[in-house]
């Protein structure tokens, strides 16, 4: 095999990499919702249990993916965690009976799909997918 | 094993068969369940700690079933069946951990009612869950397996809440006021009758323990620097001893906490964690309706640590802790009772998503905390070592 040709593909390799770890997570909200912008600390403190109402007084209903690289992204940009500590935190809460997890999902597709259904409901999935029947949250 | 705990653990050991991938909760026509079961080994080179540990035990496993519902909106119930055994203590009897209805009417404000755990330090909720952390044993300075019956669980109720606090961050309190069953065969209550019969006389067998009334309240500021919070929570308790002496009297005497606080700080990052609490604590004792001070105790107990742990490579972890603990400050290192210092060393292997096994090795100068009945000779110097498998979903 030609150097050159090696070189390209060592490129691609790398370059789908990078791309693979900038996929960025995107914030998606029930339809019904007034919210259009939340803080990132408003959404650290939904996925940690400790904002359980919208400014509304309705109730917030987290859905969170249970592994794969945007849901590492998400925990660790917005709840300040690690995937580890992040299901250390919640076995805590859920082994002394504070609290339930947000609701466990394994695609982005039944992410989308709950939100779309659900009042209250947030979710988040990555920015490259084009969630339909939700609304996207903007970030501050 | 007795059939109930048999059925628990089969009941366990089936649902995790049935998702042993590891999800964050398995639902059951809207009730969410969750679980765990481990066993381990101890042995030690000298001295009994707890259970019959020099000729090494497996008398050492715990298994809990949770269930939660949420009936209506703001309120949950939930209930924890557990199983333990270590020794002499607990023997694998099925009781009920904690069970209790939580109503949170307010991000900043909510109650319980019904058996619930108490807040002393980080991990005194979570002191059986030892997938939670890298040790398998919490300091025995602040967290005594001798004292669970009356540290573990009051019922009663409680408040608690998370205030926010804008760029401070925000603060998590917590309220228990109750009461406690306690188990008078369990071996420190058991050695405990046997001295006070020793003193006065009657029959360890007609005589009682009761938590007259517990309260715990615990502040948490998560503050503004990630990874950093800070703690203070403080325990007071009355205890009554009741007895039948052999002249035929009635006598109760009275052990009261006026205060056990503990002062902690955890701080956590890039899979490092540092902790380091330190407690301090008042024991009085008196003989009720004595007008003599001959029968009277106060002792100011100390106990600190400080620990280390480091995650890598995703599935392991590594870490290392000092411990002291004194039972009367001012009596300090004169008498091995007194003290324990305790340097561990731990590892855990994080085997599949839900899975861990772990292994620990403690070298202590001192004693304080054994029990005699299981130990009528102590070493100062002595080695523990313990592994355990735990899998919970």
């Amino acid at each position: 095999m030609e150097m050159r040709t090696i070189i390209i593909i060592i490129l691609s390799l790398w370059l789908s990499n990078a791309a693979l770890a900038k996929a960025e997570p995107i914030i998606i909200v029930n339809k019904n919702l007034s919210e259009s912008e939340l803080d990132s600390n408003t959404i650290k403190q939904i996925y940690l249990g400790k904002k359980t109402k919208w400014d509304s007084g309705s109730r917030i209903v987290p859905v969170a993916l249970t592994r794969g690289k945007i849901h590492e992204d998400f925990v660790k940009t917005y709840v300040k965690k690690d995937a580890n500590e992040y299901a250390t935190y919640w076995k805590l809460i859920i082994f002394t009976g504070q609290g339930v997890p947000p609701k466990p999902m394994d695609t982005e597709k039944e992410v989308v799909e709950f939100v779309a259904s659900q009042d209250g409901a947030i979710g988040y999935v990555d920015s490259t997918t084009q969630p339909e029947g939700v609304k996207i949250i903007k970030t501050k | 094993m007795e059939k109930k705990q048999k059925i628990l653990f089969i009941i366990i050991i089936g649902l995790f068969m049935l998702d042993p991938s590891g999800v964050f909760a398995m639902e059951i026509e809207n009730v969410i369940v969750h679980g765990f079961v481990s066993q381990g080994y101890i042995k030690t080179s000298e001295n009994n700690f707890i259970a019959d540990s020099t000729d090494g035990t497996g008398e050492f496993n715990e298994a809990a079933i949770n269930f939660s519902i949420s009936p209506i909106e703001d309120l949950r119930v939930g209930l924890q069946v557990m199983s333990r055994d270590l020794g002499e203590s607990g023997n694998n009897n099925l009781y009920i951990d904690w069970v209790y209805a939580d109503y949170r009417w307010k991000d900043y404000m909510g109650g319980r009612v019904g058996l619930i755990k108490i807040p002393i330090g980080f991990y005194n909720q979570v002191r059986e869950m030892d997938f939670l952390r890298t040790s398998i044993f919490l300091p025995q300075g602040i967290y005594g397996e001798e004292y669970r019956s009356i540290r573990t669980a009051y019922h009663g109720a409680g408040l608690y809440g998370n205030v926010p606090m804008g760029v401070m961050g925000d603060i998590d309190y917590e309220t228990v006021l109750g009461i406690a069953e306690v188990d008078n065969t369990e071996p420190i209550f058991k050695s405990m009758l046997t001295v006070f019969s020793a003193l006065y006389g009657g029959n360890p067998a007609d005589q009682s323990v009761k938590l007259d009334y517990g309260f715990a309240s615990a502040i948490r500021w998560n503050t503004p620097i990630e990874g950093l919070r800070l703690g203070i929570s403080n325990l007071s308790v009355k205890v009554k001893i009741s007895s039948t002496t052999s002249t035929g009297a009635e006598l109760d005497y009275i052990i009261e906490y006026p205060y056990f606080y503990v002062a902690s700080v955890e701080y956590t990052w890039s899979g490092l964690k540092a902790v380091a609490e330190y407690s301090g604590k008042d024991v009085d004792g008196e003989l009720d309706g004595s007008t003599s001070a001959a029968y009277n105790i106060s002792i100011q107990s100390e106990a600190y640590y400080g620990q280390l742990s480091y995650r890598f490579l995703d599935r392991f972890e590594i870490g290392t802790s000092y411990s002291v603990a004194y039972l009367d400050k001012d009596v300090g290192d004169d008498d091995i009772d007194n003290y324990r210092k305790d340097t561990a060393l731990s590892f855990r292997w994080d085997v599949l998503f839900n899975m861990m096994i772990k292994a620990e090795t403690h070298f202590i100068e001192g004693t304080s905390g054994l029990l005699p009945q299981y130990n009528p000779e102590l070493e100062k110097d002595w080695v523990l070592n313990a592994v355990k498998c735990t899998i919970n979903f």
